[in-house]
Formats: structure tokens, C-alpha cells, sequence
């Protein structure tokens, strides 16, 4: 089978796979419960118990931070992690390796799948946080650019994170320990440490993409200084292209023992 | 006609452990049995002509062509593996259906195939149930059904009947044995001798990660006559049962253990008879008669040891 149409079969079937597994459940409910507070806080908005454009501000501090410093890396974690390690742990990998498929389609079949999986519940709850909070602003322009740099700062950033977490996996069996501590530990210490080093992060340049500044109010954000955001883009497809391409190399290469 | 399996001093080693060394051998048509006792190196062999792991030392040939090289193969070839291993969230049918389309068979006919494979292990009425649903023996039916599924042209069975009751045990072997009347390959792998012997004479005996025999049935089946059986005989009338055996003919030693004896024998049968006999006639009472050693492990220890 060739690597293309490979790809697409194993697409197909682990994104049915992916729905209906509890981990995916579970980010479902966890990125679409927001939507129930934003309809309360807009509600209170409405009926003039909170100041007029209280719950637009309430949306976009919530997707900055819930979705992009919080529910993406982890997400990004069990995405990336999972690709591999859930068919080695399973001993599933066999049913994979017998049949007439390229390693490399197998992985990159399946981290799409898992990938667009996980992107459609973001994407579809910031695209609703934002409808509802701006409710009263619908036609405003603005509104759909502001959702639209959120989406692709989201893909991009599920897309720089899984394909480092894959990488991580193919090379160490504690991924889920490493990733953890590399985006608590590290990224949260060093995105806000002035001058160069915070651009040692995948945060980094996730946030220099977010539609609005981000350098209000708290005394650790004021420390942030984004890159352009060509760069920002260029530098997270860079960082996915070199983690997809090791993935693969590595996976191809590696002899898993079931 | 280039055989369907050709492996030439094929050796595998994970660390500083042996999986099996230098192999060589051609298997043609029809069942192949192999024949060994746990750890082995069956697996290790079965594993290596399905890629799924690669040889350290030695080439793998699939109907005359390098596995490593021309994974395309694999579309005609048919892999059951020996650990119970599935995706839980899936039904039987999404697990057949998905493998068939992975081998290539576009929806339609993955749709026909994966519910005959589940016809084949009598799951059809429970193909729409999660796997993980399913007792033992039926996860091991649906992996011998994934891997019928696609009717490849060599089928690979790591130990097929673990875990089936005794009446889809039979039905097994009977899917087995008319792969062989359609003219396909299968190689088999078990630790049970009878188990095997229903289904080929043709086997490859494998011990420590060596070919130790390969040939017909009945080679082993000799070669297991000759070795000394154990009988051990719990009873608090030792002496009684002693009596009864010394000087007899089929008994090679006796050996007192605290509660009953251990009696050697080259004829197991004979002494079985002896003992029952015994029993009856002395009216001994006798709470357990085991032969601790009736097993291919024992066998082959034996054989190796010689």
C-alpha cells in the first residue's frame, strides 16, 4: 500500500477509534464546559448584574489562559504520548506491523487522527466562547479576525506540542513525567524570564500568535516580549517538522519487543 | 517454485538473551507445526518471518522474496498473535473490518470479509459487542479471525487454541486443516504435543532457540518413549505400593518422599496399570497420582540433557 493511501486508512481508523475513547470523552466535556459559564457570565452581563463587555474581556483572558497555558499542552501530552506508547503498552502494535503499511504511515496516520481529534474540541469551543461572550457584537469584523488568530494560534501550538511529545516518546519510556515537567516546570519558569531565554519555549512563541496583547495586568506577563509573528509561525512548523520527521525516523528504525 | 518461507541461519538475540541462533530452513506447503516448550524461541521465530522484528544475523524470505525490503508481502499473509492483546474501545467487527481495509480491500469488501471471518469463528451474533466485552476464549477467536480474515496465502499462528473451549478448540483446527485443502500455508506454533497432532504430522521441534527436529510426528513421539516418565504416588502406605512395584519390569527406580513415593518408569501406561491394579487389590488408599514431568518441557530437558 503506498504511504499516502497507508496514511489515510489508519487516519480513518483511529480517528473513529479516538471518539470513542474515555481520555477523548473527557477533554470533550473538560473544553466545552466553559461554554455553560460563559453563557451564565453573559447571562448576569444582560440582565446588568456585570458591566457591559465584562464577559467579551472574561472569554479572551479564559481561552489565553485555560485553553493555551493549561488544556492544549496537556491535551498535547496524551496526543503525542499515546501514539506510540498505547500500541506498545496494548501490544496492538502487531495488528499494525503485519499488515502491508510503511512504520512511518502508521505514525503519521494516527497522530492526524488523534491531532484533528483533539483540534476540532478546541477550536469548536473557542469559536463558541467567543460567539456568545461577543454576542452583541456579531457583525463586528474584528470578532471573526480575533477568532480566527486563536484557531490557528491553537492548531499551531497542538501541532508543536504532540509532535514533541511523540518525539520524547520514541526515545523515553517516562513521557508522560518529562512532558509534564517540561511544560509546568520549564516553560512556566522560563517563558517569563526576560531577554532571549523565554524564546527556549514552545509557549513562547504560541502566545506571540494570540490576537491580543497579552502584557496586561500581571507583573510575570509584562516580562513577555513577542517575536513577529511570521517568525512565531515558522519557528512552531520548524519545531513540528524536525519532531515529526525524528518520530518517524525513529520509529522506523526502533524494534519494539511485545 | 521458490518455497513460502526461507530463513538462512537466522539468529535473534534481545540483550544479552538468546532468541533463537542460526536457523536455517524452507517451509513448502501445507501445516507446519511448531513444537516447543515455553520460551523457546517460537515466537522470537514467528515474529521474524511476519516482521515484526528484524534478525540480527540472517535472512528472512517470503514467497521468494526479502521481507525486509517488500513489506507489500505481508498483504498475503495472515498473523495471530499469542498475546491477548485488542483495542478495547472497538467492536469485533470494527477490529476485523479495520485490519481487512488496512490490508488493503477497499469498504465493500471489507464489510463481506470481516463478517465471514466472524461467521468462521461463530461470533457473528456478537460482532456488534466492544471486544473488551468478550470472554477469553472469544478475543482468541477473533484474533484467529483477523487473521483468516483477508484469506492470505500463509498464515501464522502463535499458539491459536490458548484459551478456547474443547469445541471451538476442534473448530479451530478445522479452519486450519482446510487452509491446507485450499492449497495455502500455515505455520503453527504450541507448548502441546497433542495439540499440534491434531492438526499436522509435519513439525519443527524448537528448543532454546534451536532447531532441535524436524520431520514427522512420530520422530517425537519416539523420542519421548525413551524418556524416563515420573510417577508420583501420594499415599500414607508407601511401603504398600513399594512392595507391589519392586522387581517389576517397567519400574526403573523408587524414591520415599515424606508422603508417598516417586517412581520412574520407561513405559508410563504399563506402570499406571500396575499401580491401579495395585490399589484395588491391596485396597490402598491413595489421595494423588500425579506424573510431574508430563510435559514437552520435561522432554526436552531431557533430550538436551542426554
Amino acid at each position: 500500500m503506498s504511504f499516502f493511501k497507508g496514511t489515510v486508512e489508519i487516519f480513518k481508523v483511529f480517528f473513529r477509534l479516538g471518539l470513542k475513547k474515555t481520555r477523548t470523552r473527557f477533554f470533550i466535556f473538560f473544553s466545552l464546559s466553559p461554554i455553560l459559564l460563559i453563557i451564565l457570565i453573559k447571562t448576569l452581563e444582560m440582565g446588568g448584574v456585570l458591566n457591559k463587555g465584562s464577559t467579551a474581556e472574561f472569554s479572551s483572558n479564559m481561552i489565553s489562559f485555560l485553553f493555551f497555558n493549561f488544556l492544549i499542552p496537556i491535551m498535547a501530552i496524551f496526543l503525542g504520548s499515546g501514539v506510540i506508547k498505547e500500541e506498545v503498552d496494548d501490544k496492538t502494535l502487531c495488528y499494525l506491523t503485519s499488515r502491508p503499511l510503511s512504520k512511518m504511515s502508521i505514525l503519521i496516520g494516527k497522530f492526524s487522527a488523534y491531532l484533528s481529534i483533539f483540534y476540532l474540541v478546541i477550536v469548536t469551543s473557542i469559536i463558541f466562547l467567543s460567539l456568545i461572550a461577543n454576542f452583541n457584537n456579531l457583525l463586528n469584523i474584528n470578532l471573526y479576525t480575533e477568532i480566527l488568530g486563536f484557531c490557528l494560534a491553537a492548531f499551531l501550538s497542538i501541532l508543536a506540542y504532540s509532535s514533541v511529545f511523540m518525539l520524547v516518546s520514541t526515545l523515553f519510556n517516562r513521557v508522560i513525567l518529562f512532558s509534564f515537567l517540561y511544560v509546568f516546570g520549564w516553560e512556566n519558569i522560563v517563558q517569563y524570564l526576560p531577554g532571549t531565554t523565554q524564546k527556549l519555549t514552545i509557549a513562547h512563541y504560541v502566545k506571540s500568535l494570540l490576537p491580543f496583547s497579552t502584557s496586561q495586568g500581571s507583573f510575570l506577563i509584562t516580562q513577555f516580549e513577542p517575536t513577529a509573528k511570521i517568525w512565531s509561525i515558522l519557528i512552531l512548523l520548524v519545531i513540528t517538522g524536525i519532531s515529526l520527521f525524528l518520530s518517524s525516523y525513529l520509529f522506523t528504525k526502533k524494534e519494539y519487543v511485545l | 517454485m521458490s518455497p513460502v518461507v526461507e530463513v538462512d541461519k537466522l539468529s535473534k538475540w534481545y540483550g544479552n538473551i538468546l532468541g533463537i541462533v542460526d536457523v536455517s530452513l524452507t517451509i513448502q506447503g501445507g501445516i507446519k507445526g511448531l513444537l516447543g516448550p515455553n520460551g523457546a524461541g517460537k515466537s522470537t521465530f514467528l515474529k521474524l518471518i511476519t516482521g515484526q522484528l528484524k534478525p540480527n544475523i540472517g535472512t528472512v524470505k517470503i514467497f521468494g522474496l526479502p521481507l525486509q525490503s517488500n513489506p507489500q508481502l505481508l498483504a498475503r499473509v495472515g498473523y495471530c498473535p499469542e498475546y491477548d492483546s485488542y483495542y478495547r474501545e472497538m467492536t469485533g467487527f470494527e477490529f476485523i473490518y479495520s485490519l481487512v481495509k488496512l490490508s488493503g480491500y477497499d469498504s465493500q469488501e471489507s464489510v463481506k470479509k470481516a463478517n465471514q471471518a466472524l461467521v468462521e469463528v461463530g461470533l457473528e451474533d456478537r460482532g456488534r459487542d466492544l471486544i473488551k466485552h468478550y470472554s477469553l476464549g472469544m478475543r482468541q477467536r477473533l484474533r484467529v479471525a483477523q487473521s483468516i480474515a483477508h484469506h492470505p496465502d500463509l498464515l501464522i499462528l502463535d499458539e491459536p487454541l490458548k484459551g478456547v473451549d474443547p469445541i471451538w478448540r476442534n473448530k479451530i483446527i478445522n479452519i486450519i486443516k482446510s487452509y491446507q485443502q485450499q492449497g495455502k500455508t500455515v505455520i503453527v506454533s504450541s507448548h502441546i504435543l497433542h495439540e499440534i497432532e491434531a492438526m499436522t504430522e509435519d513439525i519443527i521441534l524448537i528448543n532454546q532457540g534451536k532447531v532441535f527436529a524436524e520431520g514427522d510426528i512420530h520422530y517425537i513421539r519416539d523420542l519421548i518413549k525413551s524418556h524416563p516418565h515420573k510417577i508420583y504416588v501420594k499415599t500414607e502406605e508407601s511401603r504398600k505400593v513399594a512392595g507391589g512395584l519392586i522387581n517389576r519390569e517397567e519400574v526403573l527406580s523408587i524414591n520415599f518422599s515424606d508422603q508417598g513415593l516417586m517412581v520412574e518408569t520407561l513405559d508410563r501406561e504399563k506402570l499406571l496399570d500396575l499401580i491401579a491394579r495395585l490399589i484395588i487389590e491391596k485396597n490402598i488408599e491413595v489421595k494423588e497420582l500425579t506424573s510431574p514431568d508430563d510435559n514437552l518441557q520435561a522432554v526436552f530437558k531431557y533430550l538436551t540433557e542426554r
